[in-house]
């Protein structure tokens, strides 16, 4: 009897699904020990070993990484550095390895200890290029190539662009990292370059030992070590599913989509002037979710009404559909470079969006009356962070003054759900709006009191869990009873599972990432409006979010 | 003698992030000993590790202080680079 196949979850940082050899790579092990070489001729060697990997990166068009690996030069020729290695030096009679380990990791611990993600990042770039010195001082070759099996899953604690950069991206087929989380460094190259990637995979490197083959699922974050073959197979077929579903999906390029008979909008969500381009290309039924803090961040003085205006009106004559924008939800964790804003200790829950706009309201009646200079098209306004009927009022009252003073017909205003007070609200809230849009990304972390930007709290991040669903069912309840427009502008929306119990519950827009606007088509084509209304129904009374995904994708099949 | 400037930093990032190894490679081709006060906080400004613990974000006032034969010139064009950071 074989055993039983191990499975490790982790955080699914890019998605698709690999199944391939395990190559493992250990920062730790000793290095094959060659002639010594003095602490001058390590370091040298180093900085020409990035200098050799920045100039490949830039040739093969990873300008990020290139510019990554430059900083790495800084880092290992710093003069503080050097310093606290002679200071290391000269305490004992440490080795020169040693006093190179210690005075690295020690400088690498005050960068950490500061407290910024960012510094901490760089912390584990400095611990990374000490690794590389050590490795040269004893006389240890650097690694340029590292030969990989075709289709290589790559193992590793966490990985640094200097490994990144040491093989061929084209051999790789996915990777298991047992640390960092969406913004890591692996799991930015993974997305860049379309490789499966589970990060944040605690234990898999002491699960893969002795072990020769692994499974990557990047869609649901799990690897599975040694898969049997019945494992690989349903790995290799949903990898198939996948694939085919995409190909499939591209016959819906632009078409009108149905559920129920009635008209669903597949929309963008945008945030740049470059996403709109890339909405247009995608043929998306207008824009479900228009960010606007860009405008904000781009310029170092408030946006006038005049050059908002030119970008909502290019927006707006790009559709026939609707395109929404939302007011400014900045504050809190996103900065702007002319408002002053206090620090706050928990920005997200903090005076941002619709808060902060109530505060500074000049900043909001300019976009208000940018909005409405545009007469093309069909672009409706929508407001942030509610959580009081009171935020509505106020804002709708300086709303309908600048559309009494510009003369227009009504102009659709609608609001965000995204908060559970707003969700809890919502029967008052859908009687003085238009529409309503759900937030599932904020709904969900702030239904669980979980940072979404906590790669450990991965498992409060589903979208799907029954808390989230029930104050998602009494908005589209709300809505539905006072015969108003309802859509979901979060990554709940693009999320197959998730997008079944939405339209069940009678979501009628869904809002997503240009990329995902033909998969999303087909899956609303697709559907059988029966199956996914009585799975509406039951999902709410489930007790978590794995039994969600269960009874959906067992009773639909190829959604998984 | 020493040349000193104070300057507010109005990028989006401060010195922080590819600005701060902007910095330290623009400084490190001075002659001068250049240092960076923000605060009780002071780096060397060829050494990236110091000036990343400074913490100098946006909105942040520094000091930049030079020492040496090209002074001057070295105070000049950091503040030059410190305005036109974005």
């Amino acid at each position: 009897m074989t055993p039983p196949t191990e499975q490790i979850e982790g955080i699914a940082a890019s998605g698709g699904i690999a199944v391939g050899p395990i190559v493992l790579l250990r920062h730790d092990q000793a290095e094959p020990t060659g002639e010594p070489r003095s602490l001058e001729d390590a370091v040298a060697k180093v900085v020409r070993h990035y200098a050799a990997l920045a100039d490949r990166a830039r040739e093969e068009g990873r300008g990020e990484e290139a510019e990554v690996l430059e900083a790495y030069e800084l880092l290992v020729t710093d003069p503080a550095l050097q310093a606290a290695i002679e200071r290391e030096q000269a305490i004992g009679d440490a080795p020169l390895d040693q006093a190179v380990m210690t005075a690295g990791n020690e400088q690498a611990d005050e960068l950490a200890a500061l407290g910024d993600e960012y510094l901490a990042q760089r912390a584990e770039d400095l611990r990374a290029a000490v690794r590389d010195i050590v490795t040269a001082v004893r006389g240890g070759t650097l690694t340029v190539d590292l030969e990989l099996p075709e289709d290589a899953i790559i193992v590793a604690d966490e990985l640094t662009p200097a490994d990144t950069s040491t093989f061929d991206l084209d051999r790789v087929g996915g990777f298991a990292i047992a640390r960092g989380g969406m913004t890591s460094h692996t799991a930015i190259v993974a997305r860049s370059v379309g490789i499966p990637a589970v990060v944040g995979a605690i234990g898999v490197l002491e699960a893969v030992e002795g072990a020769t083959t692994m499974l990557v699922d990047g869609d649901a974050g799990m690897v599975c070590i040694d898969p049997d073959d019945e494992t690989r197979a349903a790995g290799e077929e949903r990898a198939a599913v996948r694939q085919a579903r995409r190909q499939a999906a591209a016959a819906w390029h632009g078409k009108e989509v149905r559920f129920d008979g009635e008209r669903v909008l597949v929309a963008a969500n945008i945030g740049t002037t470059a996403q709109l381009e890339a909405a247009v290309e995608g043929a998306a039924d207008g824009v479900g979710l228009f960010r606007t803090e860009f405008l904000h961040l781009e310029s170092d003085h408030p946006p006038d009404r005049e050059s908002q205006a030119e970008i909502y009106r290019e927006a707006a004559r790009s559709f026939d559909d609707p395109v929404i924008v939302r007011t400014l939800d900045i504050g809190g964790d996103k900065e702007s470079r002319w408002l002053e804003l206090p620090r706050e200790d928990n920005p997200f829950l903090g005076v941002r969006g619709l808060r902060l706009c109530l505060e500074q309201p000049e900043v909001l009646a300019t976009q208000f009356e940018a909005i409405l200079d545009v007469a093309d098209g069909d672009l409706w306004v929508m407001l942030p962070m509610v959580a009081r009927l009171d935020d509505v009022t106020r804002a709708r009252a300086l709303w309908d003054e600048r559309v009494a003073a510009s003369g227009r017909g009504p102009v659709p205003f609608g609001v965000m759900v995204e908060t559970p007070a707003a969700a809890l609200l919502a029967r008052h809230l859908a009687k003085v709006v238009d529409f309503v849009s759900i937030g599932t990304n904020d709904l969900t972390q702030y239904t669980a009191a979980a940072d979404r930007g906590l790669a450990s709290l991965a498992q409060y991040h589903d979208p799907v869990a029954p808390p989230v669903l029930q104050l998602i069912r009494m908005t589209t309840d709300a809505a539905i009873a006072e015969d108003i427009h309802v859509g979901v502008c979060g990554g709940a929306a693009a999320d197959p599972v998730a997008a079944t119990l939405l339209l069940g519950m009678g979501v009628r827009e869904l809002s997503v990432p240009p990329t995902e606007i033909d998969v999303m088509r087909s899956l609303v084509a697709d559907i059988d409006p029966v199956a996914a209304r009585r799975l509406a129904e039951l999902a709410v009374l489930l007790p978590d979010a794995a039994a969600v995904r269960e009874e959906v994708t067992s009773a639909i099949s190829g959604l998984a | 003698m020493t040349t000193t400037a104070e300057i507010t930093l109005t990028n989006e990032v401060g010195l922080h992030a590819r600005p701060a190894a902007t910095f330290v490679r623009r400084a490190a081709a001075f002659q001068s000993t250049i240092r960076v006060r923000r605060d009780d906080r002071e780096a060397d400004a060829s050494s990236l590790l110091q000036v990343l613990k400074l913490e100098a974000g946006h909105g942040a006032t520094i000091v930049i202080e030079a020492d040496g034969e090209d002074e001057e010139d070295a105070v000049v064009e950091l503040l030059e680079l410190l305005r036109t950071l974005t």
